[in-house]
C-alpha cells in the first residue's frame, strides 16, 4: 500500500490519538467507578450515622418513664412527645435510604416494636402515683427489656449495612482489578506501540528527511554525482527523485558546459596558433599537436590539396608513431577523404566496422574505431582536410563534428593567411617581372651570407652578369618583347644555379648571383658554363643581336679573396664585368 | 438532659400556676388574617388528629399547650380523648404515617406569637393569659370544668 507522507504522518498520529484516547476512556471509567464508590461510601456512612441516631433516639426514649417513676414529674409526658417523634423522624430517614427487602423488613419491625414501646411507655406515664410504685417498676424493667430488643432490632441494620458494604468493598477490588488489567494492557500495548511509532516514523520521516537534506546539501555543494537513495514510497521519494533527476541534469549540463569551454579553449589557442604563426609548415605541425593535446584526441592529421597535381597528401600528424605513417596520398574523389574533399562536406563515422562502404585503407590503423574528417578552405577552394581518429566506437559526437568544422574554418582562414603572407614577403624580396630576388634583398641577403662566410672561414663568390645590348632588342622588338626576354633568361638562370645559390635581379637588365661556399675558380668556371648556356638558347629574335646571338657579360669576384666588405665585393666584380664589356662582351672575366 | 429538666420543671410549674391560679376558659386562636379563622370544630377535631394538614394550600401547624387541665379539656371538647389516648393515637400515627405530633411550645407567649407570625397556626390557651389580640382570632371558647 502506498502511503503518502501526509498519511504516514496522519496515521501514527490518529494511532497516537486513539492510544490516548483509550487511555482517558479508561481512566475516565475507573474514575467513574471511583466516584460511585465514594457515593456509596459516603450513603453507607450516613446510614451508619442514621442508625445510630436511631438506636441513640430509642435509647433515650426510657428517660422520661424513668424520671417519671422517680420523681413523678407529669411534664415528663409533654417529653415523651419529643422523645418520640425523634425517634419516628430518624426512622422516617432510614426508610428513605435504599434498601432491599431485609431493609424494609427491618424497617417494619423496628417501627412496629418503637409503636409498642411507646404504648408501654405511655402506660407507665399516665400511671397515678408512680413513684415507689411497684407495679410502675416491674413495667419500667419490662419497658427496659423491650427498649434493648428494639434496639437490637435496630442493630440489625448495622449487620445489613455491613454486608453492603462488604459487597461494595468486593465490587470496588473487582472494579480496581479491572482497572489495572485494563491499565496493564494500555501500557503494554503503549509500551510496543510508541517505540514501533518511533521506529515507523524514524524510517518513514526523520531518516528519509535527513538523507533528503544531507543529499540535497551534496547536491547543492556541487557533488553533482551524489544521488539520493529513498524507498518510502511517498511524497519524500518522490521528492528524492526529482532532486536526484535535477543532479543528472545538472550534471549533463556541467559536462556540456564543461566540453563546451574545452572547445571554447582550443579554439582559442588553436586560433591563437593560427593567427602567429604564418609559416605554413610551423603551422601546421602545431596546429595537429595542439588539437590532439587539448582535445586529447591521439591522431589528429591534416592533408593539403596540392593544386597541380589535384592530389590530397598528408602534410602533418601526429599519433601515428606506432604505424610508422609516412604519407597519405589520395586523388580528389578516392575514398573517405578524397570524397569529404570532393563534396566539401564533413564526414562523422562513428564506428568503422558499422560503416558500409569504407575503404580498408582509409583506416589508418587497426586501432582506429571511429574517424571524423572535415574540409577546410576558402570561398569555393578546398585547401585541405581536417581529420581526428579515435580507438574507440561512437566517442566522436556531433558536437565534436560541428566543433571540427568551427576549427576548420579558421584553419582555412590561417593558411590564406599564410598564403598571403608569404605572398606578400615574397613580393617584398621578388621581383615582379622575373620572379628573382629583387635588388633589396639580394643586398641583405649578401650581407648574411658574408657574416657567415667570414665567421666559418669559407668563401663566398658573387657572379654580375649583365645582358648584351638588351637596349638594342628593345628597341627593335618593343619593351614586352624585351621583358618576355628577361623572363626566360631569369628562368634560365634559376635552372643554371646550384640549390644552395641565390639568383637576383640586380638592375634592368642585370643580374647577380650569390654562390654561397664557393671560391673563385668553381665561380668562374660556373660562370662561363652559364654563359655559353644562354649564347646557345633559343631565345626568340636572337639572330637580330649585333652578336648574332643573346650573350651575356659575366664578372665574378670573391670573399674574402678580392674584398671583405660588401660593397668592396659588389665592386670588384661590377669592375670585371666592366672588363669583360670592354674586352667584347660574352665574356667571363674574374677579379 | 440534665439541663433539659430542671427548666422544663420550671416552666411547667410556671404554667400550672398560671393557669390553675386562674382557669376557668381557654381560648382556641388562629391567625387572624390565616385560613384557619372560619374553622368548624370538626376541622379542628381533625386539625389535632393530624388528618388536616393544609387549609387553602397553606400548611396548619397546631398546637398544644403542656399536660394539664387546659390541654385536657380541650381534647375532651375537640377530639373526644383522654391526654392518655392521645398520646397513644399519635405514638400509632407518627410510626404508621409519619405524621408529626403537634409541637408542644415552650411558652404561653411562644404560642401566642407563633399564631400571629404563622398564617396557618392555631393553638388553645388560658383566655386570661391572652392580652394583646392583635393579629389574633379566636375562634373557640371551652371552658375548664
Amino acid at each position: 500500500m502506498r502511503l503518502g507522507i501526509a498519511q504516514k504522518l496522519s496515521g501514527v498520529f490518529l494511532l497516537g490519538v486513539a492510544l490516548f484516547a483509550v487511555s482517558i476512556s479508561t481512566a475516565y471509567i475507573v474514575m467513574g467507578d471511583l466516584s460511585n464508590t465514594i457515593d456509596e461510601s459516603s450513603k453507607l456512612s450516613r446510614k451508619v450515622n442514621l442508625i445510630g441516631n436511631l438506636q441513640l433516639s430509642l435509647n433515650k426514649l426510657v428517660i422520661p418513664v424513668a424520671e417519671y417513676i422517680s420523681y413523678g414529674d407529669k411534664g415528663e409526658r409533654d417529653h415523651y412527645d419529643k422523645l418520640i417523634m425523634e425517634v419516628s423522624v430518624n426512622l422516617e430517614e432510614l426508610k428513605q435510604q435504599k434498601g432491599d427487602a431485609k431493609w424494609d423488613e427491618v424497617l417494619s419491625t423496628v417501627s412496629n416494636d418503637s409503636v409498642k414501646l411507646g404504648e408501654m411507655i405511655v402506660d407507665i406515664l399516665y400511671m397515678d402515683n408512680p413513684v415507689g410504685n411497684k407495679a410502675a417498676a416491674q413495667l419500667m424493667k419490662k419497658v427496659y427489656e423491650f427498649s434493648e430488643r428494639v434496639i437490637g432490632e435496630a442493630e440489625r441494620f448495622h449487620r445489613l449495612t455491613i454486608e453492603e458494604m462488604k459487597r461494595m468493598e468486593e465490587a470496588a477490588k473487582a472494579k480496581r482489578r479491572k482497572a489495572n488489567t485494563a491499565f496493564a494492557f494500555i501500557l503494554i500495548i503503549a509500551g510496543i506501540a510508541l517505540p514501533l511509532f518511533s521506529l515507523y516514523l524514524s524510517r518513514y520521516v526523520t531518516r528519509p528527511l535527513l538523507a533528503l537534506h544531507k543529499g540535497v546539501g551534496a547536491i547543492g555543494e556541487g557533488r553533482l554525482d551524489h544521488r539520493i537513495d529513498i524507498k518510502t514510497g511517498d511524497e519524500i521519494e518522490a521528492l528524492a527523485e526529482k532532486f536526484n533527476n535535477m543532479a543528472v541534469s545538472l550534471e549533463d549540463a556541467k559536462k556540456e558546459l564543461d566540453r563546451r569551454l574545452l572547445e571554447l579553449y582550443t579554439l582559442y589557442n588553436v586560433s591563437k596558433v593560427l593567427n602567429t604563426t604564418f609559416e605554413t609548415e610551423q603551422l601546421l605541425v602545431r596546429l595537429v599537436r595542439d588539437i590532439s593535446k587539448n582535445l586529447d584526441i591521439h591522431r589528429v592529421m591534416i592533408m593539403l590539396l596540392d593544386e597541380r597535381t589535384q592530389e590530397l597528401y598528408s602534410a602533418s600528424f601526429t599519433g601515428f608513431e606506432k604505424e610508422g605513417l609516412k604519407e597519405v596520398r589520395r586523388k580528389i574523389g578516392e575514398g573517405l577523404y578524397g570524397l569529404v574533399v570532393q563534396t566539401g562536406t564533413g564526414r562523422l563515422i562513428k564506428d568503422v566496422d558499422s560503416e558500409l562502404g569504407l575503404a580498408k585503407v582509409d583506416i589508418l590503423s587497426p586501432d582506429i574505431r571511429s574517424i571524423l574528417a572535415v574540409p577546410f578552405g576558402r570561398r569555393d577552394r578546398t585547401l585541405g582536410l581536417l581529420c581526428a581518429f579515435k580507438d574507440r566506437p561512437g566517442t566522436f559526437e556531433w558536437y565534436d563534428l560541428e566543433f571540427f568544422r568551427a576549427v576548420s574554418e579558421q584553419v582555412g582562414v590561417a593558411l590564406e593567411n599564410a598564403r598571403l603572407y608569404l605572398e606578400t614577403k615574397l613580393q617584398a624580396i621578388t621581383d615582379g617581372l622575373t620572379g628573382l630576388y629583387n635588388h633589396r634583398f639580394f643586398r641583405e641577403r649578401l650581407e648574411i651570407e658574408i657574416e657567415r662566410t667570414g665567421r666559418y672561414n669559407h668563401s663566398l663568390s658573387l657572379i654580375m652578369l649583365d645582358v648584351d645590348h638588351f637596349k638594342h632588342y628593345n628597341d627593335t622588338h618593343g619593351h614586352p618583347r624585351g621583358d618576355e626576354l628577361l623572363r626566360e633568361l631569369a628562368d634560365l638562370l634559376q635552372k643554371s644555379i646550384r640549390k644552395a645559390d641565390l639568383a637576383c635581379r640586380y638592375g634592368g637588365e642585370e643580374f647577380a648571383l650569390i654562390l654561397p661556399e664557393t671560391g673563385k675558380e668553381t665561380a668562374v668556371s660556373l660562370a662561363e658554363r652559364i654563359r655559353k648556356a644562354i649564347s646557345e638558347h633559343p631565345f626568340p629574335f636572337r639572330e637580330t643581336q649585333p652578336l648574332g646571338t643573346l650573350t651575356v657579360s659575366i664578372g665574378v669576384s670573391t670573399f674574402p679573396t678580392d674584398n671583405k666588405e660588401i660593397d668592396g665585393l659588389i665592386k670588384k666584380a661590377d669592375d670585371a664585368l666592366y672588363r669583360a664589356k670592354s674586352e667584347g662582351r660574352n665574356k667571363v672575366v674574374g677579379a | 438532659m440534665k439541663i433539659f429538666k430542671p427548666i422544663a420543671a420550671l416552666i411547667i410549674f410556671l404554667f400550672l400556676s398560671i393557669s390553675q391560679a386562674h382557669a376557668a376558659e381557654i381560648a382556641v386562636i388562629v391567625n387572624a388574617s390565616g385560613p384557619l379563622v372560619s374553622v368548624s370544630e370538626a376541622d379542628i377535631a381533625d386539625i389535632y388528629l393530624g388528618e388536616k394538614r393544609f387549609q387553602d394550600d397553606i400548611k396548619i401547624v397546631p398546637l398544644l399547650y403542656p399536660e394539664g387541665a387546659a390541654k385536657e379539656a380541650f381534647l375532651r371538647e375537640t377530639v373526644r380523648m383522654t391526654q392518655k389516648e392521645y398520646k397513644l393515637y399519635w405514638t400509632k400515627k407518627i410510626f404508621q404515617e409519619g405524621t408529626p405530633i403537634p409541637k408542644t411550645p415552650a411558652s404561653p407567649a411562644d404560642i401566642i406569637n407563633t399564631v400571629k407570625e404563622t398564617e396557618g397556626a392555631i393553638g388553645f390557651l388560658p383566655k386570661e393569659i391572652l392580652k394583646d389580640l392583635s393579629g389574633i382570632k379566636i375562634i373557640m371558647v371551652i371552658g375548664i370544668k
